[in-house]
């Protein structure tokens, strides 16, 4: 699952430097740097206000970035905003309100696909992301706030993927699901990271979960980053008190 | 007629004349608050300055037919300038204004679009006076069913005014841009993460709000009259339209509520003076805003109360969750 | 000469209009588009007594005013409940009901209006001119303008700035909200109706033109224009909006019909263009504490950072070294735990027994059963969702729960309103701080003083409190400045001493530590200790596990809304079960 040592470092997908973010006279974020390749899966933790959601919101442009730098594919793309980046090739699933309550399954699939233009590659999308999850297939018409927590959270990764995204940005996907479910959205995370070598990043609380499906994990501590490590050292460090 | 009388009126044709009469004025109130409603669920602007946009466009269309344009062209451009002036409201006042505003956006817009209402009517009355003008489109006819009157204008008015509701109805439930509109409605966070412009969505939406408005001011100026202070009666009762269907309803609901206070304003004129029926609408709204309150204090209370007699828990037994 | 006159009698009796509604919008921050609705009752009633019933000026005037009074009252009881588009729709629509009553009720004179109003006369002498007027309105208004200038001086104005800043932080501090709302609110109608009835005999007419929602409007945009929240401020917009019209007239010399249209294209334009170029309005509100910062300054004090300096602020604070990166972490590291106490654990203070709350189908908290040692400092943790803001929530009554009781002594709290659990000595601060922005930090904590300063020894006594608590933060120097232009830290601290200044004895801090840098962490942790010293019962929230090692006696570990373990951080550590719960696994 970690990056074979054998092939050559391929050049990071996102990378972020020196990251400062907040809200009106509010800093959340000092400095966070981290990087991201094409096919890893960057686990990001922390405790709770320590600046996670808020360096994914400024990576993807919904907060504006007050110093440092973000770099998507090579260019540069601090201040970017979120259509920009959609179109770039980035997609971003927020925590909480992450489906259109009010709409259909299909509408909310429509929505995740304005970037495409063709008709003929956003219908491919579909069939691979009804695929994916069969269930939103078999209740394209209902709305998607009648759904279970589990159902909406599929369906947001559904909705994030009817862009052909490149970058995954995913704000606590585990959050309020049962166990089996937590294992089989994680697992379908990676197994997309793996067959599309898209990069993902990662928020998650729960270390057992993230040390399952991430190559890496980035800790945030009080707004900086406090250590970024393979999952492979995470496991081996055996006790995180200190770290939280 | 036994029941007629009984209840203080002529005749039945007397009802269903004052049902006609109110369901034509119905339609304009609906689609009024269909324009409304969709303004300030979809941007949560308090776009008091509708009225302006609605103005301009009757009395545009009614100057430039005075300077000899013909009716068709005169009711284009006033309703493309009344269109204009919505979109303007928003990208040149209320935005900037709303990115400063921070908490206050709702209150700071409405202040705002008062200031516009103020300076816009009197920009109209200084630049083509203050004399109440006409807007003559084709001649108008009187059908006469069953001994019920309308004028031809009025009745293809309503027509209008419940296919422009059906059309946008239409377009939310099946367009991309629909979809867009209701995806910033319902989540605009959301809306951005996948990559809707809001920012456009929101000039989009003034634009539609404004258009409606206009549509509504052209056929009031030719039934009535065109004046500069026109819009402030309609925009109120498109309040009020839009509150009772819920601002958040689409805009074949809102046309419905519009229907029904329409329909209800003016029955009230067969027991009431005609002056007084606004105040039947308007009174309705009062109770409807006020009994939410009551009903919200009044259940807490009971609430409080059901609380204190169940309250004396034992200390060490377990409280089961409700 | 008679037109000048005219014109300032008219700036007088707006002014009355514009101060009434600038108590309750600009203060207040309760919009209400029915000014001129109220005027319209109390100038009707007014009226219609003296030109029917032959009751003489003040008695007529009087009853105007209560007529105003009554009505306002009666509005304000469902629509200070309301708020946003809401409260803005109530009041149209009183507005409107109350235009077309008057303009359609015979006894009235419809839409004529009462046409026949006797003169306005005192002592056997009678107003007629604008000349013999100018002094009664003269008096009236200062008088009107001493009442405003006084309510909001007083206490009752500081609570409706809190309102309007922020209304939940300010039924923390322990003020009725609702009431003070109500009051406002009746206050601002009665004084509308006072200047409704001038209005009337002034003009020897009660018409409905006099009171249309164009002067409603008007009524807001003098407010609005000259400075909400600033007595001056009013006046200088009344004068605008009044005066306009004659400047337009005889100063530029357009016709009369030219100059009135001009006058209302202006101030429209003024209006739009002050929110968008100088949103506070012409005149600032008053922050309040001017005198102090004054006195400061001369002391030497700095002065407030800059809105684009204070970014940089929490990286550089202009007296110390920036800290290094890791500055929290050095902060903490240097820090003892607190000491460790082996005598008998104290009596609870207050008691949490079997609480459950539900919200939809997600139980936040079940069967939740602590207690928080008097003098103690007890910390609460847990994994995300835990349920912990919420248990803060249900101890003040923003919450109110499905099953069981909160006990502050063993007297039972449970749902009691917010503005109550705080007058019985619990205390909050807020995640995300509630502080009230655009008033100085001095009055965001005297606004926390309890009680209602009766006399001037009270109300100097009150502020000294205040300030004792500002330097108990170590802020003094900022005394006088609005709190929205201090940084981050410097907020948190101001709310901290807001909720000392209540005198509460058990006091609960949501998330202390959070979003600061190394300096004021460090200052935090210090008043912490002093809080302890004296005796304060505190119990925090906080996610940053060494913050809580330094500070807590006392750990409760909550999962999913119930406690699974107590002890000391240190205790908890060394439970595998519970790494298991925190980190999701073993």
């Amino acid at each position: 699952m970690a990056w074979p040592d054998d092939r050559p470092d391929p050049a990071p997908l996102l990378e972020v430097e020196g990251l400062k973010a907040g809200y009106g006279p509010r800093t959340v974020v000092f400095e966070a740097g981290f990087r991201v390749r094409p096919g890893e899966v960057v686990a990001m933790m922390g405790h709770n206000g320590a600046g996670k959601s808020t360096t994914v919101k400024t990576v993807f442009g919904l907060v504006k970035p007050r110093a440092g730098t973000v770099r998507y594919a090579g260019d540069e793309i601090t201040g970017h905003n979120c259509p920009q980046n959609v179109a770039a090739g980035m997609s971003y699933t927020p925590a909480d309100s992450f489906v259109f309550a009010d709409l259909t399954v299909s509408d909310n699939l429509k929505l995740g696909a304005l970037s495409n233009l063709s008709e003929e590659s956003r219908q491919a999308r579909l069939e691979q992301v009804l695929a994916l999850f069969p269930i939103l297939a078999e209740r394209a018409s209902q709305r998607a706030g009648t759904f279970s927590g589990g159902q909406q959270r599929m369906l947001s990764i559904g909705i994030a993927l009817m862009s052909d995204p490149k970058m995954m940005l995913l704000d606590e996907p585990s959050l309020g699901l049962s166990p089996a479910l937590v294992e089989q959205v994680l697992h379908t995370i990676r197994g997309l990271a793996d067959s599309e070598s898209m990069g993902v990043l990662l928020v998650e609380q729960n270390m057992k979960y993230a040390l399952e499906v991430a190559d890496r994990v980035v800790i945030m501590h009080s707004g900086r980053i406090r250590l970024d490590a393979s999952a492979e050292e995470m496991r081996e460090r055996g006790q995180w008190w200190d770290l939280f | 007629m036994m029941i007629a009388a009984f209840l203080g009126i002529d005749s039945f044709r007397e009802v269903v004349q004052a049902l006609a009469n109110g369901l034509i004025s119905g339609g304009a109130y609906g689609l009024m608050g269909a324009a409304l409603a969709l303004i300030l669920s979809t941007t949560g602007r308090f776009h008091f300055a509708l009225i302006f946009n609605y103005t301009l466009a009757a009395f545009l269309a009614a100057v430039l037919q005075a300077d000899g344009v013909p009716f068709g062209l005169a009711v284009v451009l006033g309703l493309a300038a009344g269109t204009l002036s919505g979109v303007l409201c928003e990208a040149v006042v209320y935005r900037p204004l709303a990115r400063r505003a921070g908490a206050d956006v709702l209150l700071t817009v409405f202040v705002a679009s008062l200031g516009l209402v103020i300076a816009g009517e009197n920009a109209i009355r200084l630049i083509w006076g203050s004399d109440t003008r006409n807007l003559t489109g084709p001649a108008d006819k009187t059908i006469e069913i069953s001994s019920v009157v309308l004028s031809a204008i009025s009745v293809v008015s309503l027509a209008v005014y419940i296919l422009i509701a059906a059309a946008l109805a239409l377009v939310l439930a099946r367009t991309s841009v629909g979809r867009q509109i209701k995806a910033v409605r319902v989540n605009p966070t959301m809306a951005g993460a996948v990559g809707v412009d809001v920012g456009r969505v929101f000039l989009l939406v003034f634009a539609i709000g404004a258009f409606m408005a206009g549509v509504v001011a052209v056929f009031t100026g030719m039934r009535f009259a065109v004046t500069a202070n026109m819009g402030t009666t309609p925009v109120f009762y498109a309040l009020v339209v839009a509150f009772f269907a819920g601002t958040a309803r689409g805009p074949l609901t809102v046309m419905a509520a519009g229907l029904g206070v329409g329909a209800i304003e003016s029955l009230s004129t067969l027991w009431l003076n005609s002056k007084l029926s606004s105040v039947v609408v308007f009174g309705l709204l009062m109770v409807f805003l006020c009994q939410a309150t009551l009903r919200e204090s009044i259940s807490r209370a009971l609430r409080r109360r059901r609380g204190a007699a169940r309250r004396p828990v034992p200390v060490d037994a377990p409280v089961e969750a409700a | 000469m008679t037109y000048w006159i005219d014109i300032l009698d008219q700036i007088l009796i707006f002014s009355i209009f514009a101060t009434s509604l600038n108590l309750l919008m600009g203060h207040g921050g309760q919009v209400s588009a029915a000014h001129a609705g109220f005027g319209a009752v109390g100038g009707y009633g007014a009226a219609y007594l003296a030109q029917k019933h032959g009751v003489s000026f003040v008695p007529s005037v009087l009853i105007g005013v209560a007529l105003a009074l009554v009505a306002g009252l009666l509005l304000s009881l469902p629509a200070m409940k309301l708020s946003g588009e809401y409260l803005i729709l109530l009041t149209l629509t009183a507005q409107t009901v109350a235009l077309v009553v008057i303009s359609s009720v015979e006894g009235l004179g419809s839409e004529f209006g009462l046409t026949e109003v006797p003169a306005a006369s005192l002592f056997g002498h009678d107003f007629l001119r604008p000349k013999e007027f100018l002094p009664l309105l003269a008096v009236v208004a200062v008088g009107v303008w001493i009442i405003c200038g006084a309510l909001a001086a007083s206490g009752f104005g500081r609570t409706l700035r809190g309102i309007r800043d922020d209304e939940i932080a300010t039924q923390a501090l322990g003020k009725n909200t609702f009431l003070t709302k109500v009051a406002a609110f009746s206050i601002a109608s009665a004084l509308a109706g006072l200047g409704g009835a001038l209005l009337v005999y002034y003009n020897g007419i009660a018409a409905p033109g006099l009171f249309g929602f164009d002067v409603s409007m008007s009524i807001i945009v003098m407010v609005v224009l000259g400075g909400s929240g600033n007595l001056l401020g009013a006046l200088l917009g009344t004068t605008f909006v009044v005066g306009s019209a004659a400047v337009f007239e005889k100063v530029i010399n357009l016709e009369p019909e030219k100059a009135g249209l001009s006058r209302l294209l202006a101030y429209g334009l003024a209006l739009t263009l002050v929110l968008l170029l100088r949103p506070q309005g012409i005149l600032p509100p008053r922050a309040g504490g001017a005198r102090w910062r004054f006195g400061r300054k001369a002391a030497g004090a700095p002065a407030p950072v800059p809105a684009d300096e204070r970014e940089h602020a929490e990286h550089a604070p202009a007296s110390l070294a920036p800290p290094p990166p890791d500055g929290r972490a050095a902060v903490l590291a240097e820090r003892e735990p607190p000491p460790v106490d082996d005598g008998p654990v104290p009596a609870p203070i207050l008691e949490l027994r079997g609480l459950s709350k539900a919200f939809g189908g997600v139980q936040a908290v079940h069967d939740l059963t602590f207690a928080l040692p008097e003098g103690r400092t007890t910390a609460l943790i847990g994994p995300n969702g835990a349920g912990k803001t919420t248990i803060f929530n249900l101890i003040t009554g923003t919450l109110e729960p499905d099953a069981g009781q909160v006990l502050l002594r063993g007297d039972d709290i449970t749902a009691m309103p917010m503005h109550q659990v705080a007058r019985r000595g619990v205390a909050r601060t807020f995640q995300d701080v509630r502080i009230f922005g655009r008033i100085s930090a001095l009055e965001n904590v005297r606004l926390a003083v309890p009680g209602r300063a009766r006399n001037g020894q009270d109300d100097r006594s009150a502020i000294e409190r205040a300030r004792e608590q500002l330097a108990f933060v170590g802020l003094e120097e900022h005394a006088g400045t609005p709190v929205a232009d201090l940084a981050f830290g410097d907020q948190k601290l101001v709310s901290l001493a807001r909720v000392l200044a209540t005198g509460a004895e058990v006091i609960l801090l949501d998330e202390p530590a959070s979003g600061i840098d190394a300096r004021w962490l460090e200052k935090t942790l210090d008043l912490m200790a002093a809080l302890r010293e004296q005796g304060k019962t505190v119990c925090i929230v906080e996610h940053n596990l060494e913050v809580v090692e330094r500070l807590a006696d006392h750990v409760v570990f909550l999962e999913a809304g119930t406690v699974t373990a107590e002890g000391t951080m240190q205790e908890l550590k060394s439970q595998s079960r519970l790494v298991e719960a925190y980190f999701g696994m073993a």
